[in-house]
Formats: C-alpha cells, structure tokens, sequence
C-alpha cells in the first residue's frame, strides 16, 4: 500500500525547550501541531491552543445523574415501594440516604463520568493502530524525550515542517507515513468490535445449546471436580466410603458430652448445680436470662411477656408452687431441651450459662415471694448504711 | 488589612466606638456578653491557628509553592500573643454565665450523677485556666520557633533554619491536634457538661483551618492590591484555593458524621443538642450554616480555573470567615437556651474585634519583609508552576 506522508516528528529534551519550540512553531503551523510527552506538562493546552476539555462537564453531569439516581431511588423505596420504619424515624429520613448517594455520585462522576467518557468519548479508544505509534520518536517518549510533530499531506508540506522543526531545535527530525490524524485519531474499529461482540455471543450460545444436547456435559470441569471432601458425600478416599469421619470408639469430642439424663424427672433427681451462689454467676446468669428469656417470661419472671397479644403462647410463670419447688436439675433440663412451644436452648447457651440462669431463677422466685425474714434482712441492711 | 507602615486611625475608631458598645453590653446582659466574647476571641484564635498549621505544614511536606506566600501565615500567627490576655478576661468574666459546670449546685451534684462522675475531675476552674495556659504555651513556643526563626533567617540567611523547622514541625502535628481538642472540648463542648462528640475536636479544625486560609487569602489579596508581593502568581495561589477547596469538603463531612451518628442513634443524652438547633429559631441557622460553609465554597471552587482566579478566592474567603463565625455563634448560643440574638450587642462586638483585630495585624504586618528572603528554596518556589 502506498503510504502518503502523515506528520514530521521532532525530538525535544526538556518541557521547556518543546513549549518554546510550540510557541515559536503556533503561529505558522497552527493546530496542525500535537504533542507526544511521557507525563502531563502543565500549560501545554495553553501554548497549543486546545479548546478546555470536556471531561470535567462529562464528570459533573454524571456526578449529578448519579446524586439524583441514588436520591430518588432511596426515596421511592422508602416512602413507597417497601417501607420500613426504623429507629421510629420517618419513612423519608434523607440524612440516611446521604451516605448512598455520596457513593453514587462519586461512582458515577469517577467512573462512569471521568474514566469511561475519557477513554471512550475524548480518546475515542479502543484506538487499535495509529501511524505515530510505528514511529521510533514515541519510543523515546515513553522514556525520556518530549516530541512534537507536524500534520503534512505531502512531500512539500514535510520539507517546510522539517526546516521549522529544525530551526526550533528539535532534533532526530523523522517523517511518518500512513493514514489517520494527528492526535486523537477517528480510527475507531466499530466493525471490529462488533465481530468480537458477535463472536462472543455466538460462542455463548453454542455452549448452551451443546449443554442442552448433552446435560452431562462439563462445561467447566475443572471447577465442578475438585479433589476435595464435600461433607454429607460419598467419597473413595476412606475405606468406609464417607466423606465424614466419626469419633473414635469410646471417646466424646470436648463440648460435646451427651446428656446423662432423660426427661426433666430424672434431671432432677441425678443433677445438682456445680456453680457457687456468688455475685458475679448471679451477674453472669441474669444477662443470659435477659438476652434469651427476658422477651417471653419477663423481667420479673412473672410470664408477661413483652411481645404482647400477637405471640399466642402463654409463657409461665416461674412463681408457681410446682415450679418453685422443682429441682435444680429439672429447671436446667427445660432450659436446654425446651417444652411445649419454647424452643430447647442448649444450641445458643452453654451448659454453665444455663446452670447460672437456675441461680437466678431462684433469685427471681425468692424477689416475688419473699418472706418475714428477707424483710427483717432488707430493713437491716438499710439501716446499716444509713440510707 | 492596613499598610505596614502606620496604623489606620479608622481601626482604632472603629475599635473605641466598639469598646463602649462592648463594656455597655456587659452591665445588660452579661451572658449574652460571655457569648459574644467567646466567638470573637474564638473566631481570632482560628485565624491564628490555621495561619500557625499552614506555616508548619509547609515546613513537614517541604511544599514549594507556599514559600512566596509564606509570609503571610507567618504574621497572621501573630495575633497569638494578643488572644491570651483575651482568653484570660474571657475566663474572668465568662466562666459563671457561660459553663453550668462553674456553678456550685452543679459541683455539688456532679459526683452522684451517673452520666458525669467520671467527667467531675475536669470541671474545675484552675485546672481550666491551666489547660488554656498550657495551650497558649505549646503555641507561643511553636510560633517563637517557626514563625520568629523565619523572619530573623531574613537577616541571617541561616539555611539550617529549614532544617529545625522541618523537624520541629513533625511533633507540631501531634501537639496541635492535642491543643485544639482541648480548646474545642473546654470552650465549646463543656458549655454542655452532659453532651459529648468524639469528632468535636476535629470539627473544629476543620473551621480552624479553613480561617487560616480563607484570612491568608484575603491577606495576599490586600497586599497585591497595594503593589506588594507581585511575585506570587495564580500557580501559588491554587494551592491555597485547593487546599480551601478540600477543606470546604472535609468540613462538610465533619459536619454531617456528626449530625448522622447522633441523629441515627437518637439517644437522648447527645440528642438533644441537635434537636435543639434543628427546632424553633434555630434551624433556618443550621441551613444558613449548610450553605455558608459548604455548598456556596463548593460550587464556586468546583472549577479548575475558581481556585486561582484572586477575585473568586477573595469572596469565597470572606465567605468562609464569616462561616466561622456563624458556626460559633450556632455552636455557643444555643446552649444557652436562647433563641438567634442578634441587636446592638453583637454590631458592637463585631466593630470592636473587627477594629482590634486589624490594629493588632498591622503591628504584626511590620514583622520581616514581604518575601522570606532568607528560604534556600525561595527561588524555586518564584519559578514553581503548576
């Protein structure tokens, strides 16, 4: 192919040395110059007379789509879409929003404003082939070397641009061919693009529709078939078969100590509690009581609950002769294996807790039941400490 | 901003009318004048303390552009000297009317109250009055040595000063952040011994700085207009525009960390100062805030070419300054129970401390020349460009 001429390049040590060239150059050759650096020189777009980038109005417009996407959209699905009241706040509480809409206008500005309009809108990439990057000046730009070259459409064009080039101290002068433009090229390969688009989607839709013809076919083997134990499965690796392993006979893993006892009367007659009566188990046992029984016994242990009428058990209450009476042993048993409509416990609280939750059980029994002698106890101590 | 040569007897006009509006304004209402003490000498003290922070951050980053400017900061950090006899009369007659825990009911109560006996050992005056000592000490020392060490460098031409400078001003960071925490915590926070934000302190940096830019700006600004300091150019001042630019932003988020946490968690021990300003009088205050200080500086910095354009800077610096003031004013007044005052009190507030202020900066004007002339690096600090 025959290749007409495309631009004149010439080399240039230092910043300042290639703006003096542009300035001694503008007003001959006009915007038929560019320049190729290896990092941004400030003031450059001033002596070449560029027209102010766009990009900063591109990353505030979609700065702005993005704060009013993200605003908008949390308003719609608060107010209307799904609402959930929290916190007793209004349904259209904007200062939590902001958070998410700051993210989005920083997403959309950065992204989608700076980063895509850049690349894809002002640099027009994917830029596939231009006729300066076959030349041997950009391989001295991208180390060490300030370029600046001149648009020509012909050999005369080329000799003015050399002797200008020249007379502005510009060295290694060289002349490119091709076709294209100076600068941000219009080479843009849509018709490339598209084949690759095509191509992939017709890729895409061969696997399916071999996956279709034979569903045994392993698309992705290597992801499928790991040599690894999957738990609940077969697998050849143990004799037995099984992925899982099982105690060795005879012993118990820590923790794991099964029940001794069946049933709550049994319980009661075969368990004592280990804990001692001390402050810090009665400390211990009524923040677990309030964590985990609180809700359904209530804070005096009285069966209130505090869900209300909607929850339509009854819990009891543990002032009762029966439940008074019971057994250390048997209220641990109801705590961790649960009765009637409550739940057993013994997955959410260790066996000590639950022992520490009988202490207070009791404490709580003897509150609401006390007799002359707490009374005669409470009146001393008040008057013990003056109080 | 007066010539360096003589004081203008306007200012002290300005400053004498002020100072009988002023000592009136205490016989009528003397909270309302602790109030008014306290923005101004508070409002001062930004301006000086950012002015002291920029002069120290220019020394830790080496920065060259701000040494053509330099000078500037340097002088404004002198009103240093001045605000400590303010702070102390503030302290003599404010402490009863503005701080509830001056008072004896409250010294008598703190110890069983179970929200502020741990707080009890920090209410009391002496130790008050020595926090406030201490703080004004690590500032007179950081200003004698950076600011004081540059202007005798002028006649020395002492390359070394650089040097303490740089490694002085790395310890500075900490210390001012301590200092201005205290100050943010006993002057403002305490006036409610209940209430506390951990942010508090940095929230008040955020003003802090912004002041020392926004008067350097004006500052700069002034002496250009009178011929002066025609070395700096708009690449020197896009650094302060930035800088005025980011903290406009971080103020911003400050602000808004505070209110969300406290308004998100709604606890009635931290709520209530924020109900406090977003209800009645208040909040068309709180929005004026919102938009004195953060969204009119950000739209009018957004440009590239806003943050080194002088005239732009100078109104957003203006804007900024009296932004400081609003948001002491938001931050002292309401804690007082009071709605927005505003009456003959506060014109004669501002005219005195408007007054004393431009006296006192024309006496630190005279300090040094323009330029550092003695910096090593001040020649690559004229060429620096963008």
């Amino acid at each position: 192919m025959p290749e007409q001429p495309f631009a004149v390049l010439g080399l240039f040590p230092d910043p300042q040395k290639l703006l003096d060239a542009i300035g001694a150059m503008r007003v001959r050759f006009g915007d038929k110059l560019e320049a190729y650096t290896p990092y941004p020189i400030h003031g450059i777009e001033r002596a070449l007379g560029l027209r102010k980038s766009r990009l900063g109005m591109i990353a505030l417009v979609m700065g702005v789509l993005g704060m009013l996407a993200a605003f908008g959209f949390q308003a719609w699905v608060f107010t209307t879409d799904y609402q959930i009241r929290f916190g007793g706040k209004p349904y259209f509480s904007w200062a939590s929003f902001i958070p998410v809409v700051f993210e989005v206008t920083v997403l959309l500005a950065a992204i989608a404003g700076a980063t895509f309009g850049m690349l894809s809108i002002l640099n027009r990439l994917p830029h596939l082939s231009h006729p300066i990057l076959r030349s041997d000046a950009i391989k001295r730009v991208t180390l060490d070397r300030f370029a600046l070259a001149v648009a020509v459409s012909d050999d005369q064009e080329a000799m003015t641009a050399r002797s200008a080039l020249e007379a502005a101290g510009g060295t290694e002068i060289e002349l490119v061919r091709g076709s294209g433009r100076v600068g941000a090229g219009s080479l843009f390969p849509l018709k490339g693009v598209a084949v690759v688009l095509v191509l992939c989607a017709l890729a895409a839709g061969g696997v399916w529709q071999l996956s279709r013809l034979w569903p045994e076919l392993p698309v992705v083997a290597v992801l499928d078939e790991q040599p690894k134990l999957v738990p609940q499965r077969e697998h050849a690796f143990f004799a037995d078969g099984q992925s899982m392993r099982s105690p060795v006979p005879g012993t118990v893993a820590r923790g794991y100590l099964p029940p001794l006892h069946q049933g709550a009367e049994e319980a009661g007659e075969l368990l004592g509690n280990p804990l001692p009566l001390s402050r810090k188990v009665l400390d211990r046992g009524r923040r677990v009581y309030e964590i985990n029984c609180l809700v359904c016994h209530g804070s005096l242990g009285d069966g209130k609950k505090l869900l209300g009428e909607a929850y339509g058990a009854a819990p009891a209450s543990f002032h009762t002769v029966a439940l008074r009476e019971a057994p250390d042993g048997a209220l641990f048993h109801v705590i961790g294996a649960g009765k009637n409509n409550m739940a057993g416990y013994a997955p959410e609280i260790p066996a000590p807790d639950r022992w520490a939750v009988v202490h207070y059980l009791r404490v709580l029994q003897r509150s609401q039941n006390a007799g002359d002698e707490d009374f005669e106890f409470a009146v001393k101590r008040m008057e013990g400490t003056g109080r | 901003m007066n010539d360096a040569r003589s004081f203008n007897p306007l200012h002290l006009a300005l400053g004498l009318v002020g100072l009988a509006g002023v000592a009136g304004a205490y016989f009528v209402d003397p909270q309302r004048f602790g109030a008014n003490w306290l923005i101004w000498t508070l409002a001062l003290l930004s301006v000086s303390l950012g002015a002291l922070f920029i002069v120290a951050l220019e020394h830790l980053t080496r920065a060259l552009w701000s040494i053509t400017l330099r000078r500037v900061p340097e002088r404004l950090a002198g009103l240093l000297p001045v605000l400590l006899p303010l702070f102390l009369l503030g302290a003599w007659f404010g402490i009863s009317h503005l701080f509830p825990w001056a008072g004896e009911e409250f010294q008598a109560r703190v110890h069983h109250d179970p929200h502020m006996h741990s707080k009890g050992v920090w209410f009391g005056r002496t130790f008050f009055v020595g926090r406030l000592l201490f703080c004004f000490a690590v500032w007179l020392l950081s200003w004698r040595l950076l600011a004081g060490g540059s202007i005798r460098q002028d006649e020395s031409r002492d390359p070394r000063f650089n040097l303490r400078a740089k490694r002085f001003s790395a310890p500075f960071m900490w210390l001012f952040a301590v200092t201005v925490t205290l100050i943010a915590v006993d002057w403002l926070m305490s006036m409610s011994p209940m209430w506390y934000s951990t942010i508090f302190g940095v929230y008040l940096f955020s003003g802090v700085l912004l002041s020392g830019l926004a008067a350097t700006v004006l500052w700069v600004a002034a002496l250009k207009r009178r011929g002066r300091l025609s070395e700096v150019r708009p690449d020197h001042l896009y650094g302060l525009g930035g800088l005025m630019f980011a903290f406009t932003i971080f103020w911003a988020y400050i602000a808004f960390s505070q209110f969300m946490l406290i308004w998100y968690a709604n606890l009635p021990e931290e709520a209530f100062w924020f109900k406090a300003r977003l209800t009645g009088g208040w909040y068309p205050v709180t929005i004026s805030l919102s938009l004195i200080r953060f969204i009119v500086p950000f739209w009018a910095l957004l440009g590239r070419e806003a943050k080194s354009d002088l005239g732009r800077l100078s109104w957003v610096a203006a804007l900024i300054l009296a932004g400081q003031l609003l948001d002491l004013y938001w931050i002292i007044v309401p804690e007082l129970g009071r709605g927005p005052l505003f009456g003959w009190q506060e014109l004669a507030f501002g005219l005195f401390f408007t007054g004393l202020g431009l006296l006192a900066m024309a006496g630190t004007m005279k300090r040094g020349r323009d330029l550092p002339v003695g910096d090593p690096n001040l020649d690559l600090g004229l060429k620096y460009h963008l």
